[in-house]
C-alpha cells in the first residue's frame, strides 16, 4: 500500500504517542521516561504542525484508511481537516509543554512508568478522537481517553477519595456515552455507514433512511456522549472531583483536551443536523451551555481549593462554547459561530492549562489545596503570580488578552437578529456569567497570593518555561485570528470585537473585579459568609446546588435500595422456593417408600387399583 | 480426522493420568493436563476457516452418526473452551497445591473440558445431549470433591438443576426427531416439519433446557452457588465457558425454526435484558468477591441471550463474539479471586483493599478484564457490545434495546466498584501479609489479560469465520441490514 506523506503524517499522529506509551513501559529508569516522553511530546506537535500548511492549501480534509472490520464489509477513515486540526494541535502542543513541566513535577514519585504510559496514551486517544471519521472509531478513541482519564484522577490510588472520584467520572461520562453509542448505532443501521463525511456528503439523504420517530433523537442521543465528556449540565458533576488526580493531569485532560471532546464533537455534526433543521437540538445545545456556564460560576464563587475554582470555571467557559456552537446552528452564516466556539476553545485550552499548572507550583509549595490555607505567593514565586494574572486576565476577556477576542466574539453573535430572543437571553446570562468569572478569579488570586508576604521560593526552569510560553502564548494568540479564519476557509467579513466590545469588556471587568478587589485583595470590605442570605446562598453553592447529594441520594442511593430490596425479597424468595421444592420432594419420596412395604397384599392392591384406572381410561375412549 | 484427534487426545490422556497418575507431583500433572489440552488447541487452529466435517458411524441401526463440526459459529467457541481449559491446568499448579487426589482432580478437569469441546463440535442431536449431560458428571464431581465449604450442597442442587435442564432440552430433541425424522443438524431445518402447537411446545422446552444451563434469570438460582464453591479453576471454567454453551446452542438450534421461534424473540430479549440488570443488582449487594462474579455471569449471559434473542445478523454475531469475550474476561476475574484465596485466605471483599500496591500485574490485568466485560474498548467485549445492540436495533425493538444499552451501565458500576473495593485504597492487613502469587497463576491472568486486548484490536481473526457462518445459520443472502 502506497502512503503518501499527508496520509502518513496522519497515521503518526496518532500512532507516535500510543506506540510510545507502550514502548516506555520497557524504560527502567524515571530519568530515561523523562527524556522519551518529553521527546515524543515535541515530535508528536511537530507531526501534527506540519499538517497544517497541507491543509491551508486543501480544498478538502485528507482522508486516510484504516484496517479494521473489513470482516463485516465496514469501512473505517480518518479525516482530518481544519477543525480536527486545531483540536489536535492544541492536544498535543499542550501535550509537549506539560510532559516538559512533569519532568520537575513528577520528580518526586518513585516511578513514573504509569504515569508516562497514561498521558502519552492520552494524547495519542485524544488525536485519534479527532482525527476519526468513522464514528464507531471516534467513540473507540472516546472511551480510550475515558480510561485515560479514569486511570489518572485515581492516579494516588492508596486514597481512597481519589479511587472514588476517578470510578465516579467513568461511570458519569459513561451514562453520557451509552447514548453516543446508541445514536452511533440507530445512524449505522439505517444510513450503513459510521463515516461522518460520507453523511455529510449526502445532504439531508442520510435522514430519510431514518425512521421519522427517531430521527428526531438521533442529535440528542450524540449530543448525551457530548454533554457527558464536557461534563455540561446535568453530568458536570464529575469535573470538580476529577481534581483529585495530579495538576498536570487536571491542566491537560480537564481543562483542556479530554473536556473538549464533546465540543469537538457537536462542531464535527453540525453540518449533519443544519442539513435536517434540527432547530430544538441546537436551541438545547446553546441552552444547556448557558445553563452550565452560569451555573458553574456561582459554584466557582464559593468553592475555597483552588483547583475546584479552576475546574467550576472550566464547565463555566466550555458552556461558553456550547452556546456558540448552538447558535452557530442556529443562525444563517454557521461560520461565525462556529469561529467562535473555535477560538474561544483555543484560547480557553491556553489559559486554562496555564493557570492549572501555576496551582500545580503553588500546590506543591504549600502542600495544601485550601486557598483559605494560602495566601503571599505573589512574593514566594513571582513568576508563578505574573503568568497566573496572564491567564485570570485572559480569562475574564480583557483585551488584548486571548480570552477578549474570543469570549466578546461569542457575546456578539448572540445579538444577532436571527436568533431573536433566545440570543438576547444567551446575551444577558453570558454577561452575566462573565462578571461572576471575573469576581471568582480575583477572588482566588487574592486568596492565594495576597495575604503576609512569604519567604521567596526557587523555581526550577522545567516549571517555569513552560509557564512563560503559555503566558506569551496566550497574550499573543489573538494576533493569529485573522490567519485562522482564512485557515479554516470561510467566507466573509471576519467577525472582530471593535471599540464596543472593548468598553464592554471593561465595564464587565470593572463590575466584577471591583468587588473581589476590594474584598480580598485590598481587604477594605467585609463580606461574612457565615449567616444571614450570604450565609444560606454560600453553602448552596458551596454543596454545589446540591445536585450532587441529589444524584447520590436519589441514583446511587435508589439502585442500591433496589438492589437491597431484591436480594430480601426476590433472591431469597427463589431460594426459598428451591428449599421447599428439595422438602416436598423429599416429602414425596418418604410417602412413596411408605408404600414399598415389602408386603405382597400392598403391591397388589397397588397393581389391581392401576389395572383398574387403566380400565376405566380404555372405556373411556383415552387409548 | 483432525477433529476427532483432538477430543480423543484429552480423553485419553485424562483416562491416562486418572488410571496411572496417582503419586504424580501436582506439577507434572497440570503440565500433562495443559499440554493435552494445548495440543487440540493447535490442531483446531489447523482448520481455522476451513468448515470442517468428519463424520463416523455410531448407532447405525438408528441412523446416528458421530460427528464432529467446526464452522464459524462453534470454532470461537471452541477455542474459548480450549484456551481456557489450558490456562486453567497451568493455574490448577499453583491453586491447588496441597490438595487431595489430584489425579483425580486433573482427569476430570480434562474431561469437563473434552464434554465441552465435544458439544460445541457436535453436528447430531443426539451426540449434542449426550455431550450435553457428560460435561455434567466430571463438573458435579469437581464441585462436590475439591469445592469450598458447602461444596456438597451447592453439587447436589447443580446436578438437580441442569439436570433438570436436560430433561427439556432431550424432549424438545425427542419432538424435533419426531416430526423431522432426523438427528442430523444439517438435515433438519429442511426435514421439519411440525403443526403450529408442537413446534410451541419444542421452544419451550429447549428454551427452558438452554435457559437454566446460562443461569438466566429466573432460573439462576444454581449458578452463584456452584460457582461460588466450586474450585477456582473450576468456576474459571464454569462461569467462563460453560454456562455460555447454552448461548451458543441457542443460537445452533434457532437456525432449525428460525420462522416459528421469530415472535419469540421479544420474550428472549427481555429475558436477556431483566438478567442484565437483576445479575447486575445482585452482584453490587455481594461481599464474597466469588458470588459477585457469578452474580456478573448471570448478568453477562443475558447479554448473550439478548444477543441471540435478536435472531438477527448483528446480534449472533455480538452473542458469539460475547461468548469468546466473556470467557476471556471472566476466566482472569475468577482467577483474581482465586489469588484472593490462595494469597490472603479470604473472599471477603471488605478485607482486601489496596492490594494494586501489592501487585500490580494482577491489578492492571483485572482492570483489563473490567473494562472488557463492561464493553469498553479497546477491549473484546467492545466488539460485542457494540454489535449486540446493533442486533438489538436491527430487530425492530428499538425502545428495549435503548433501555437495555442504558441499564448496561450497571456493568461498569459493579466492576468498577469491585476494582475500587479490592485494589485501591490503604492497604489493608490480609493485603500487608500476602505474598506474590505463584508464577503460574501470574502467568495464566496476564496471558488472559493480553487476549482480552488483542481480540479487541484485531477483531477480524474471529469475525472472518463468524460471519459466512451466522449468514448461513440466519439463511442471509443478499445485504445484512
Amino acid at each position: 500500500m502506497a502512503v503518501n506523506t499527508n496520509e502518513m503524517l496522519v497515521y503518526l499522529a496518532i500512532g507516535i504517542p500510543i506506540l510510545a506509551a507502550v514502548m516506555s513501559l520497557a524504560l527502567k529508569s524515571n530519568r530515561a521516561r523523562n527524556i522519551f516522553a518529553v521527546i515524543i511530546g515535541l515530535i508528536t506537535a511537530a507531526d501534527v504542525l506540519a499538517l497544517y500548511p497541507r491543509l491551508a492549501s486543501a480544498e478538502h480534509g485528507i482522508t486516510v484508511s484504516v484496517p479494521w472490520l473489513e470482516s463485516l464489509g465496514i469501512t473505517t477513515n480518518l479525516y482530518v481537516d481544519q477543525i480536527s486540526f486545531i483540536f489536535a494541535f492544541v492536544a498535543t502542543f499542550l501535550g509537549f509543554l506539560i510532559l516538559l513541566f512533569s519532568v520537575e513535577y513528577m520528580s518526586h514519585e518513585k516511578s513514573t512508568r504509569r504515569y508516562y504510559f497514561l498521558m502519552m496514551l492520552f494524547i495519542g486517544g485524544m488525536v485519534g478522537v479527532v482525527f476519526s471519521d468513522s464514528l464507531l472509531l471516534m467513540y473507540v478513541f472516546w472511551e480510550i481517553i475515558g480510561i485515560c482519564s479514569y486511570s489518572l484522577i485515581g492516579y494516588w490510588y492508596e486514597d481512597r477519595d481519589n479511587a472514588e472520584a476517578g470510578m465516579k467520572s467513568f461511570i458519569v461520562t459513561r451514562s453520557g456515552d451509552v447514548g453516543l453509542l446508541l445514536g452511533i448505532l440507530v445512524i449505522f443501521f439505517y444510513t450503513h455507514t459510521f463515516s461522518i463525511q460520507s453523511l455529510i456528503a449526502q445532504g439531508n439523504h442520510w435522514a430519510v433512511l431514518i425512521p421519522a420517530a427517531l430521527l428526531a433523537y438521533v442529535p440528542f442521543m450524540l449530543l448525551t456522549g457530548a454533554i457527558g465528556k464536557s461534563a455540561l449540565f446535568p453530568f458536570h458533576v464529575w469535573l470538580p472531583d476529577a481534581m483529585a488526580g495530579p495538576t498536570t493531569v487536571s491542566a491537560l485532560i480537564h481543562a483542556a483536551t479530554l473536556v473538549n471532546a464533546g465540543v469537538y464533537m457537536v462542531a464535527r455534526t453540525m453540518p449533519l443536523f443544519v442539513s435536517i433543521n434540527a432547530a430544538d437540538y441546537f436551541t438545547a445545545v446553546a441552552i444547556i451551555g448557558a445553563f452550565t456556564a452560569f451555573m458553574a460560576a456561582t459554584m466557582a464563587l464559593s468553592a475555597i481549593e483552588l483547583k475546584k475554582v479552576l475546574a467550576y470555571s472550566t464547565l463555566s467557559q466550555i458552556g461558553y462554547m456550547f452556546m456558540a456552537l448552538g447558535a452557530a446552528g442556529l443562525m444563517a452564516n454557521h461560520d461565525v459561530g462556529l469561529f467562535a466556539a473555535m477560538s474561544h476553545l483555543m484560547s480557553h485550552a491556553l489559559f486554562k492549562a496555564l493557570l492549572f499548572l501555576d496551582a500545580g507550583v503553588i500546590l506543591h509549595i504549600f502542600e495544601t489545596k485550601y486557598m483559605t490555607k494560602m495566601g503571599g505567593m505573589r512574593w514566594a514565586v513571582p513568576v508563578v503570580f505574573w503568568t497566573f494574572i496572564v491567564g485570570a486576565l485572559s480569562l475574564s476577556g480583557v483585551p488584548p488578552f486571548s480570552g477578549f477576542f474570543s469570549k466578546e466574539s461569542i457575546l456578539e453573535i448572540m445579538l444577532q437578529a436571527d436568533l431573536g430572543n433566545l440570543g438576547l437571553a444567551l446575551y444577558i446570562v453570558g454577561t452575566g456569567t462573565a462578571i461572576l468569572t471575573v469576581f471568582y478569579i480575583f477572588r482566588a488570586i487574592g486568596m492565594t497570593f495576597y495575604g503576609p508576604a512569604r519567604e521567596k521560593v526557587k523555581v526550577s526552569y522545567f516549571l517555569s518555561v513552560p509557564l512563560i510560553i503559555l503566558a506569551a502564548v496566550s497574550l499573543l494568540i489573538c494576533l493569529l485570528c485573522p490567519v485562522f479564519w482564512s485557515f479554516f476557509g470561510f467566507e466573509g467579513a471576519r467577525p472582530h470585537p471593535g471599540m464596543t466590545s472593548v468598553y464592554i469588556s471593561l465595564g464587565i471587568f470593572a463590575v466584577g473585579g471591583l468587588p473581589a478587589f476590594m474584598i480580598y485583595i485590598a481587604g477594605d470590605w467585609k463580606i461574612n459568609t457565615g449567616r444571614g442570605v450570604a450565609g444560606v446562598l454560600n453553602k448552596f453553592l458551596f454543596n454545589r446546588w446540591y445536585i450532587n447529594k441529589a444524584y447520590y441520594v436519589i441514583i446511587v442511593g435508589g439502585i442500591l435500595g433496589l438492589a437491597r430490596g431484591l436480594q430480601f425479597s426476590l433472591e431469597w424468595g427463589l431460594n426459598g422456593f428451591n428449599r421447599g421444592i428439595n422438602y416436598f420432594s423429599n416429602l414425596a419420596a418418604e410417602g412413596m417408600s411408605m408404600a414399598q412395604t415389602g408386603r405382597i397384599s400392598t403391591y397388589l392392591y397397588f397393581a389391581i387399583g392401576g389395572l383398574m384406572i387403566f380400565l376405566i381410561f380404555f372405556r373411556m375412549g383415552v387409548f | 480426522m483432525i477433529l476427532l484427534l483432538s477430543i480423543l487426545i484429552p480423553v485419553l490422556v485424562g483416562l491416562g493420568i486418572y488410571l496411572f497418575g496417582k503419586g504424580m507431583s501436582n506439577r507434572l500433572l497440570g503440565a500433562i493436563s495443559a499440554v493435552s489440552l494445548l495440543i487440540p488447541l493447535a490442531l483446531l487452529m489447523l482448520v481455522y476457516s476451513t468448515d470442517t466435517l468428519e463424520t463416523y458411524a455410531w448407532i447405525t441401526p438408528l441412523g446416528i452418526n458421530f460427528s464432529l463440526y467446526a464452522d464459524g459459529l462453534s470454532w470461537p467457541i471452541a477455542l474459548a473452551i480450549l484456551l481456557l481449559g489450558t490456562l486453567a491446568s497451568i493455574y490448577s499448579i499453583g491453586y491447588m497445591k496441597g490438595e487431595h487426589a489430584l489425579h483425580s482432580y486433573y482427569a476430570n478437569l480434562i474431561f469437563f473440558v473434552a464434554a465441552m469441546y465435544g458439544l460445541v463440535l457436535a453436528a447430531d442431536l443426539i451426540e449434542f445431549y449426550v455431550f450435553w449431560e457428560l460435561m455434567l458428571i466430571p463438573s458435579y464431581l469437581l464441585i462436590s470433591f475439591w469445592g469450598h465449604e458447602n461444596a456438597k450442597g451447592a453439587g447436589y442442587k447443580y446436578i438437580i438443576y441442569t439436570h433438570f435442564g436436560a430433561i427439556f432440552l432431550l424432549i424438545s430433541i425427542f419432538m424435533l426427531w419426531l416430526y423431522s425424522g432426523t438427528t442430523n443438524m444439517f438435515d433438519i431445518t429442511a426435514m421439519l416439519h411440525a403443526p403450529a402447537w408442537a413446534f410451541q411446545l419444542i421452544i419451550v422446552f429447549m428454551l427452558l433446557g438452554f435457559l437454566i444451563k446460562m443461569g438466566v434469570f429466573p432460573l439462576h438460582t444454581w449458578l452463584p452457588d456452584a460457582h461460588a464453591n466450586a474450585p477456582t479453576p473450576i468456576s474459571v471454567l464454569l462461569s467462563g465457558v460453560m454456562v455460555s454453551t447454552g448461548g451458543y446452542a441457542l443460537m445452533r438450534f434457532a437456525g432449525f425454526m428460525l420462522p416459528q421461534l421469530q415472535q419469540y424473540a421479544p420474550i428472549m430479549m427481555l429475558l436477556g435484558t431483566v438478567s442484565i440488570i437483576y445479575g447486575g443488582l445482585m452482584a453490587l449487594m455481594q461481599t464474597d468477591v466469588k458470588r459477585m462474579f457469578a452474580y456478573s455471569s448471570v448478568s453477562q449471559m443475558g447479554y448473550i441471550m439478548f444477543g441471540a434473542g435478536t435472531l438477527t445478523y448483528f446480534g449472533f454475531l455480538g452473542a458469539n463474539y460475547h461468548i469468546f469475550a466473556h470467557a476471556l474476561g471472566k476466566g482472569l476475574l475468577f482467577m483474581v479471586a482465586g489469588v484472593m484465596i490462595t494469597q490472603m485466605g479470604t473472599r471477603d471483599m471488605r478485607k482486601i483493599s489496596g492490594l494494586a500496591k501489592k501487585m500490580p500485574v494482577v491489578a492492571t490485568s483485572a482492570l483489563i478484564a473490567v473494562f472488557s466485560l463492561a464493553g469498553t474498548p479497546p477491549m473484546a467485549g467492545f466488539i460485542s457490545e457494540w454489535t449486540l445492540f446493533a442486533g438489538g436495533i436491527q430487530s425492530g425493538n428499538f425502545l428495549l434495546t435503548a433501555v437495555t444499552l442504558v441499564l448496561s451501565l450497571i456493568t461498569a458500576s459493579y466492576m468498577l466498584w469491585f476494582i475500587r473495593r479490592v485494589f485501591f485504597g490503604p492497604m489493608s492487613e490480609a493485603v500487608e501479609n500476602a505474598k506474590v502469587p505463584p508464577a503460574s497463576m501470574r502467568y495464566a491472568i496476564a496471558t488472559l489479560a493480553v487476549l482480552s486486548i488483542l481480540f479487541g484490536l484485531f477483531p477480524g481473526f474471529l469475525l472472518d469465520v463468524l460471519v459466512p457462518a451466522v449468514m448461513h445459520i440466519l439463511g442471509i443472502v443478499g445485504g445484512v441490514f
